[in-house]
Formats: C-alpha cells, structure tokens, sequence
C-alpha cells in the first residue's frame, strides 16, 4: 500500500488495473470460476460485490479506531456476515426483483476473500471517504474482470454474449470453455495479459 | 490481563451489535419475505396450469391450512416410492366453478446439480398442462436451457410415461438439451413422478 495520500482517482484507478482484485490480486477465484459461464452473470455479482465491498470498507473504516488490533479478523468476519446477511434479508422482502436477479451470488460474496482482503488492506488504515472509494474501484475492477472473462468463455463456448447469439444456427460452440476447465484456461490467458499490459505500462513510466 | 479483558469486552460488544441488528432486520422482514414467498409460488402453479382459476391446497407443510397432511397420508400408505420425496407440494387446480380440473406440484430434484425447482401441471385426463423449471444451479448454456420455452413447451399435451431421447422425439418422447441429458433427463422423471402421484391420488380416492 502506498504510504503518500492517495488523490480519489489514484484509488478509483488502482482498483481496475494495478490492484485488479481478479487479475492481480489473484482474490475471490472461486466465485470468479464457478459463475462467468455466462456474461449477465458478472454484472450481477460484480454489483452484489461492489455493494458488499462498499458497506463493509465504511463500516470498518468507522470503527477502526474501536477494533483492537489483535481480534481484528474476528470482528471484520462479524461485520461483513452480519452485513450481507442483512442485505440479503432487506433485498429478500422488499425488492425481489432485485433478489431474483442478485439473490443467487450474495451468499457466495460472504466468504469471497475480496471483501476481507480490502477491510485488512485498506479500510482498517484509511478514512471512510477513501475506504469508500476503494470499494467502488475493486468493485468495479471485480465486476469488469468477470465480464470480461464471462464474455470470452460465452462467446466461445455457447457462441452468445448476453443472451445474443452471434454466429446464426451453423456456428458450434466449444462447449469445454464453460465447463471448469474452460475457466481455468481462460483465466490463465487473461491473467497473463493484463500482468503483460501493467508490466509495459510500468516500463513506459520507468524510462520517462 | 486487562488489556485481554478490554479486547474482549470490545468484540462482544460488536457482536452484540451486529446480533441485535439482525434480530431486528429479521422481525422487519420476516413477514414480507413469507408473502413474497407465498406470490411467487403461486405464480408459478398459474403459469403451469393456465387454465385453473384457483387452487387448493392438498399438501404444503409450509402452508397453515394443510400442514398436517402428509403425501403418505393422503396415499393411505406407510411406505412411500422413493422418488416421491422430490414432491414438495401439490395444489388441486379448479375451474371457476370449483370443480377439479387437475394438480400443480412443486418439485425440487436434482439435475447435474441439487436444487433444481421445477413447477408441473397435470390435467385429470393426465396430459400434462405445463411444466415450469423454476430456480436452478444448473450449467449456464447447458442444463440452464431447460428453463427455456422450446424444451418447456415439448411437454405440452404430452401424457407420461415420457421417456428422453436425444433426436426426433414421438409422442411420448422429449427431445434432450444438446450436451444437458441428465437435466433432460431430471426434469422428465419429476414430470413422470407427479403424473404418477396423480393416478395414484385419484385411484385411492375411488
């Protein structure tokens, strides 16, 4: 982390690229394989993660002067439980609409180690305004992260993207790239691109 | 020593906090959350028989009115077939002037994965008015398509036993999702079962 004060845009930004929780952070892998199968999929967890991510960076930042150091975690994992599942109950009642379409990834947000990573990483030692903005630069990074690799694995193995078939009736898709192994491929390929993209873009900065 | 006694007094009282607050959500929500239950299964038996104009409760042990029935009850039965234990609830469809014009059940098998929700509707001369694959955790692009109306809608009219094959069904076949046969294959048994269930409630009730 760096230790000058962060402009809010250095932190919105570093959540997409530098610090991409999927791609550079390597976090949250198990619901980043089990759910981008299909393109809709990673809008509705990457919102139900940023919206997690943000509730729970403010309200560790708000009590990090409360928490002693020592049991952290514990009242971090307490937070962040009793927030989803609070969440989860509000959206259940009163906008099922909503829960239709996000219901199914919010019990798999309470154990993606993204949430946990940013309350010890960032919010604990920064202000609420800052934790505030690092949840929605994460949350966005996630969610673009998951688009991105859902689109691939979509396109190729079902030849769709959102649900549009691409290719008329003839196209056959790969059917391996939504399976398991599909995933692993592809996030290997993809991880190894955007490390490529960050370490040239470091070498630009470096020979100026 | 005290400062052991002040990390701990500090935690529990967070997670005081955070078990009142839940309580609280929970008492706010709970009702509502019952209801919106309550609509959305009653939606989806509308939409697998759309011919009734009401239904009755025959068994739904979350449901006040019948739940001391029992499937095995209303069979007059000790030993149930094992499939039966996919039917989580039936309703009688009526017509407008109450009388009987087939079942909804609620079924939750299990596909390629668990939890897979289908609602069925079958008419009193046993073809099959509609069969709803509701919440699912099957393979998005694979078992997924189930919920889809091209293989919903092959059921249609169709009476069981139905059986699964992979290409130019008959009369009692369905076509197999391409790469998804044990979802074809899932939704069809639960649609054979409740058809089941239904000779055999209207068989004892001779």
């Amino acid at each position: 982390m760096n230790k000058k004060k962060t402009r809010p845009l250095a932190i919105l930004k570093n959540g997409l690229l530098d610090e991409n929780p999927t791609f550079r952070l390597l976090l949250g892998m198990c619901p980043t394989l089990a759910i981008t199968t299909a393109a809709i999929n990673g809008i509705g967890m990457g919102l139900a993660a940023t919206f997690v991510l943000v509730g729970s960076n403010v309200f560790v930042s708000l009590l990090r002067n409360f928490i002693p150091p020592k049991v952290r975690i514990p009242a971090f994992v307490v937070i962040i439980a009793a927030f989803v599942t609070i969440v989860q109950l509000v959206l259940k009642a009163f906008v099922p609409a909503l829960d239709k379409a996000l219901g199914l990834y919010i019990p798999l947000i309470v154990v993606n180690c993204i949430i946990i990573a940013r309350a010890e990483a960032f919010a604990y030692k920064n202000t609420v305004g800052a934790s505030f903005l690092d949840g929605i630069g994460i949350g966005i990074g996630f969610t673009v992260a998951l688009i991105l690799m859902a689109s691939v694995r979509e396109i190729l193995g079902n030849g769709t993207v959102f649900g549009a078939s691409l290719f008329g009736e003839n196209f056959a898709p790969a059917l391996g790239m939504v399976s398991p192994a599909g995933g692993f491929i592809t996030l290997g390929l993809l991880i190894g691109l955007i490390n490529k993209i960050v370490s040239v873009r470091q070498q630009k900065k470096g020979a100026h | 020593m005290k400062n052991i006694i002040s990390m701990t007094l500090k935690l529990f009282v967070i997670v005081v906090v955070a078990a009142i607050a839940l309580g609280a959500v929970n008492y706010v929500t709970e009702g509502p959350i019952a209801e919106q239950k309550a609509a959305a299964a009653n939606e989806a038996r509308q939409t697998a028989f759309p011919e009734a104009a009401s239904f009755e409760a025959v068994y739904d042990p979350d449901n006040e009115d019948v739940n001391n029935v029992t499937l095995e009850s209303l069979l007059g039965t000790d030993e149930l077939p094992k499939d039966y234990a996919i039917i989580k609830t039936v309703y009688k469809a009526l017509d407008e002037s109450g009388n009987e014009i087939g079942i909804t059940a609620g079924v939750v098998t299990k596909g390629f994965n668990s939890g897979l929700n289908i609602t069925i509707g079958v008419g009193i001369d046993g073809a099959i008015h509609g069969v709803i694959v509701g919440d699912n955790t099957e393979t998005a692009g694979l078992g997924a398509k189930a919920a889809e109306p091209e293989f919903e809608g092959q059921y249609l009219g169709k009476k069981s036993p139905l059986s699964v094959v992979k290409a130019s069904p008959g009369d009692s076949e369905i076509q197999a999702i391409t790469g998804a046969t044990i979802t074809s294959r899932a939704v069809t048994n639960a649609v054979n079962t409740v058809s089941e269930l239904y000779a055999a409630l209207t068989g004892g009730a001779k």
